[in-house]
């Protein structure tokens, strides 16, 4: 099966808050352990493996005024070139921001110039610093500035906090925005869904637990209820670590539902959540076990065609 | 989706489609490892029960093997009623219990319909004996 590269920048002024980010969403920090970070230098080049065939280069560049510069004078076409998504961090709380529209402005161009069909995504981070009063109104006077700079690329704005789900959720969307074929995904889902009784399934990417996929047969009150998941999980699979064990399963059982978490396929962790007494949970896992073969095949199908366009999860 | 995932309510109404109002009759679909797949009736403790099942099963099934003729049915007299076991597929069985009315030719027979009855659904979910294998490495938490 071929690789398929997607090339991620992550980009923004200094201190504007990617690495701390970075660290939460692909290497498991938890928010407070992101205040020991100290400034990047230069770019930080990584390479995240997802859903298999699928591989996230990012690029975390430093955001200090030099290395800034710098990209735009000797690097512009090495990091630009064959960019899929640019992830762009504004920091609100900036007192720079006309400046700091300036650089966005040369990013663009920069995309614009080197890449074909680019997706953006725009951060507007450290939104926990802003009157949750006055937050909506800022985001909003905030994204307009950024549409008149982007014009037609396809550009999605979000409001993030380390502090909340905001993060995890601007993340799992924009990740859902690389996975080709996702219409399909989804309607396997929700037939295999239907078809073992269960009350909701989600799919995670095993790594970052970010959710790529889930099907709804019954209204749940919690909307954040994925991010929280996703952050108990991967706490958890880190003391599992901790102690030389691998987390492979979890079945969590109460009087109204039972919850199973297991690994899906090489790169998927299922979560199915069954309140019907009659679904026990040894039924269920044999029903996770006959649709994985099935689930691995349709995951790897068509890894050549089109991402979807970003929709909320 | 493959015709292997089986709602659980497919099952239940199959198990139930044998129970005779006033014979306190429950049935209970098991792996040979002792998890508890479906089950009907009223009796509870239910996934202890089926664990108990499951070894003694394994209990006879290795001694016999070293007699002779492969174990077909295993029936238990208890203090309060009767319960028989079958194997449905490699790595499936299927245990009924009743009250002391039911006879235990008619509690067999029952047990060899609701059998038939299962098989055909159960052979997608369990294809070549895979039923033993599957849900080998469990880790359960309960609350």
């Amino acid at each position: 099966m071929q690789n398929q590269w997607k090339k991620v920048l992550l980009m923004g002024k200094s201190n504007a808050g990617k690495t701390s980010m970075r660290s939460i969403i692909f290497a498991n920090y938890i928010a407070r352990e992101t205040t020991r970070l100290g400034y990047t230098q230069d770019v930080e080049h990584s390479h995240v493996r997802f859903l298999g065939n699928l591989v996230l280069n990012l690029w975390d560049c430093g955001g200090q005024e030099a290395y800034m510069e710098s990209y735009f004078e000797s690097q512009r076409d090495h990091i630009f070139r064959n960019v899929a998504v640019l992830i762009y961090v504004f920091d609100i709380e900036s007192q720079q921001m006309a400046k700091d529209m300036q650089y966005f402005t040369l990013c663009i161009d920069a995309l614009k110039t080197n890449s074909e069909n680019p997706k953006v995504f725009c951060l507007v981070h450290k939104m926990d610093l802003v009157p949750e009063e006055t937050r909506d109104q800022v985001f909003e006077k905030q994204e307009a500035l950024i549409r008149g700079v982007v014009g037609s690329l396809d550009t999605t704005c979000f409001q993030t906090s380390i502090w909340d789900e905001t993060l995890y959720r601007a993340w799992s969307q924009i990740v859902y925005s690389l996975i080709p074929n996702v219409a399909a995904l989804e309607n396997h889902l929700a037939s295999f869904c239907q078809g073992c009784g269960a009350d909701e399934v989600v799919l995670f990417e095993r790594a970052t637990f970010l959710v790529i996929s889930h099907s709804t047969q019954k209204a749940f009150r919690d909307v954040h209820r994925f991010e929280k998941i996703s952050n108990i999980i991967k706490q958890f699979k880190l003391s599992c670590s901790k102690s030389q064990a691998q987390f492979n399963r979890m079945q969590i059982k109460n009087s109204k539902f039972t919850a199973i978490i297991d690994a899906f396929t090489p790169t998927t962790c299922i979560m199915v959540i069954c309140s019907d007494p009659a679904a026990l949970p040894a039924m269920t896992l044999v029903n996770i076990n006959n649709a994985r073969s099935y689930f691995e095949k349709h995951i790897s199908m068509d890894i050549g065609g089109e991402a979807s366009s970003g929709k909320a999860v | 989706m493959p015709a292997a995932v089986i709602k659980p309510e497919v099952l239940s109404q199959t198990l139930t489609s044998v129970a005779l109002p006033g014979c306190c009759l429950s049935s209970r679909l098991l792996t040979t490892g002792g998890s508890l797949l479906s089950y009907t009736g009223s009796f509870s403790g239910e996934e202890l029960t089926a664990s108990v099942i499951a070894n003694a099963w394994a209990t006879y099934s290795q001694s016999d093997t070293k007699r002779g003729p492969r174990l077909n049915f295993l029936y238990v007299d208890c203090q309060e009623g009767r319960t028989i076991v079958t194997q449905v597929l490699p790595g499936l069985l299927l245990s009924l219990m009743s009250d002391k009315t039911l006879p235990l030719h008619e509690l067999q027979a029952k047990l060899l319909v609701l059998k038939e009855h299962l098989s055909v659904t159960l052979e997608q979910a369990f294809p070549a004996g895979q039923a033993g294998t599957l849900l080998s490495s469990s880790c359960v938490t309960s609350d």
